[in-house]
């Protein structure tokens, strides 16, 4: 009986509980973590969390008689592969199916147990935010695209200042204007249309820029994309271009996230520069 | 819910179960995963779950428990089997009670979780469930602050010593050992370079930091500690607290070479 129980809570830890690191230590990027759906077969969905390397997932689908079930994997690593041209790398590891004590009662270790069924994989399929998810249950595969479950906006949060940066890569054929490079201390507001939000900083002088820039949510990240008017504070009336940040992480202390900036050339085609913004709220 | 529960919440003492809170804005989406009374995975959700707008009161369940409560319908659903199937049913939920949770008085990181099933009610206290740190991801270079000062002043009169209202260079670097970090920024003003030197803590899907904090200068090394620390690939931010000042912040925006 003791060996049985020791095999057991040891099934359990290895579905619920202690993680081992992967051969191939790399955080899934963007962060995954989140619900995910499939807009196609509304009513299931899988949880992702990211903590390190390691993810922690749970599908909540529906057996054969259509009643809610759920499968865990706590292992889901970085396997070092690719799937093809349009699928990125390849997190996977062991999915369970568990038993355990009734939610009603007191905890009863005997009734645990962690049955391994199968396993799963997720990929981000490039260069949409979606994720391909292939799992197996005792043979039977399935095979999704999901995408990240969105309800709410995390916009509110921004308002505010900030000491942080816009910084925004060049090189010598691809230039970002000068009002965007090596910003500092600027200030997040409501803009004056529903959804907007005005990014001000000082370029020099009494000379300023304004982005105002359109929020989405998507999953548990932001963008904002909009255009950038520069000039003699108030007058910013000369348009630098358009900025879109994307990856917003938003807490109440502060953001970060990635930019772009698709620059003119002189040849009246456009190149693209990075970079990435943020700091700690004030 | 503020700090953001999102993330994994288990109860140590009841293992095998779970919660998944997952926040936008100002709504969660909570996820049970239980058991039914034959043993067998069975989950429940509600969604959304929303500021209560009053506090956990003895009647919900635990005493002494004065944090703000939010709530929401419980749903119970059925729906197409996983495998697939040629004329799969239509999606069905039913509401078959309420969940509520509120952060404990004592452990401002662990859950109460009230919830009923019908007639059938469980009372259970979480906390954020971890299995690995976000340290790697903090190393890096930074354009940010540290923004700290008292809290009947406005911050550009009276920064703390370590702090400054304007932006700041801050470089994270591994410590000694392998849980510790080492934060170093310099505030420009008559405070030469600070360094501060911490333990990391990883509690669910937030970072913790407490350590000390020594500015050429100043002989007397002061005790810093973040709490709330959201690390991400971009950039990091926490709430500092230094005794003597108002809670402020520490972090910023990772600069990509």
């Amino acid at each position: 009986m003791g060996a049985r129980l020791r095999a057991i809570r040891a099934a359990i830890v290895t579905a619920l509980g202690l993680m081992m690191a992967g051969a191939h230590a790399a955080p899934m990027t963007p962060d995954p973590t989140g619900m995910w759906y499939d807009p196609a077969q509304p009513g299931w969905g899988m949880s992702l969390t990211q903590q390190g390397e390691t993810i922690f997932a749970v599908l909540f689908v529906y057996d054969a008689n259509h009643n809610p079930q759920w499968f865990v994997a706590s292992n889901v690593v970085d396997t070092g592969q690719v799937m093809n041209m349009l699928v990125g790398e390849v997190y996977s590891g062991p999915l369970y199916r568990t038993t355990g004590p009734a939610y009603a009662v007191p905890s009863d270790p005997a009734t645990l147990s962690a049955t391994p069924v199968g396993t799963i994989q997720i990929a981000y399929v490039q260069p949409t935010n979606n994720i391909s998810l292939a799992y197996s249950v005792n043979g039977t595969t399935v095979t999704k695209t999901v995408q990240a479950q969105t309800w709410g906006s995390n916009a509110a949060q921004l308002a505010g200042s900030f000491n942080g940066a816009i910084l925004i890569g060049s090189t010598m054929s691809c230039q970002a204007p000068a009002p965007l490079q090596q910003v500092s201390n600027f200030t997040l507001s409501q803009g004056a249309a529903p959804g907007t939000l005005n990014v001000t900083w000082g370029s020099g002088i009494d000379v300023g820029c304004m982005m105002t820039g359109t929020y989405a949510q998507q999953g548990q990240f932001g963008t904002l994309t909009g255009p950038v008017m520069c000039g003699p504070i108030p007058n910013l009336i000369a348009n630098v271009g358009t900025l879109t940040i994307t990856q917003m992480t938003i807490a109440p202390t502060g953001f970060s996230g990635y930019l772009n900036y698709p620059s003119p050339m002189a040849n009246g085609s456009s190149c693209t520069v990075g970079g990435t913004i943020g700091g700690v709220k004030v | 819910m503020s700090p953001d529960p999102t993330g994994m919440w288990y109860d140590p003492s009841h293992p095998g179960w779970g919660m998944s809170v997952t926040q936008q804005g100002e709504t969660m989406f909570v996820a049970l995963f239980v058991y039914d009374g034959s043993h067998q995975p069975l989950w429940f959700v509600a969604s959304p779950v929303l500021d209560a707008g009053r506090a956990w009161q003895p009647s919900d369940g635990f005493s002494g428990n004065p944090g703000e409560l939010y709530s929401g319908t419980l749903y119970q659903t059925t729906g197409m089997y996983f495998g697939d199937e040629p004329l799969p049913p239509a999606m069905k939920a039913n509401a078959v009670g309420m969940l509520a949770m509120a952060y404990t008085a004592d452990n401002p990181r662990a859950l109460s979780v009230r919830y009923n099933v019908g007639t059938t009610a469980v009372l259970k206290t979480v906390q954020a469930q971890t299995w690995m740190p976000n340290l790697a991801a903090l190393a890096g270079n930074y354009t940010g602050g540290v923004s700290i000062h008292p809290c009947a002043c406005f911050p550009e009169m009276c920064d703390s010593p370590i702090s400054s209202h304007t932006a700041l260079q801050l470089t994270v670097t591994a410590g000694s050992s392998p849980s510790t970090v080492q934060i170093a920024w310099n505030p420009g003003s008559s405070t030469g370079a600070c360094r501060y030197t911490a333990t990391y803590v990883q509690d669910g899907q937030l970072g913790a930091l407490k350590g000390s904090v020594a500015c050429d200068g100043n002989s007397t090394a002061l005790p810093l500690t973040v709490s709330n620390l959201a690390v991400s690939a971009s950039g990091f931010s926490g709430v500092a607290n230094l005794p003597g000042f108002c809670p402020g912040s520490i972090g910023g925006v990772r600069v990509i070479q």
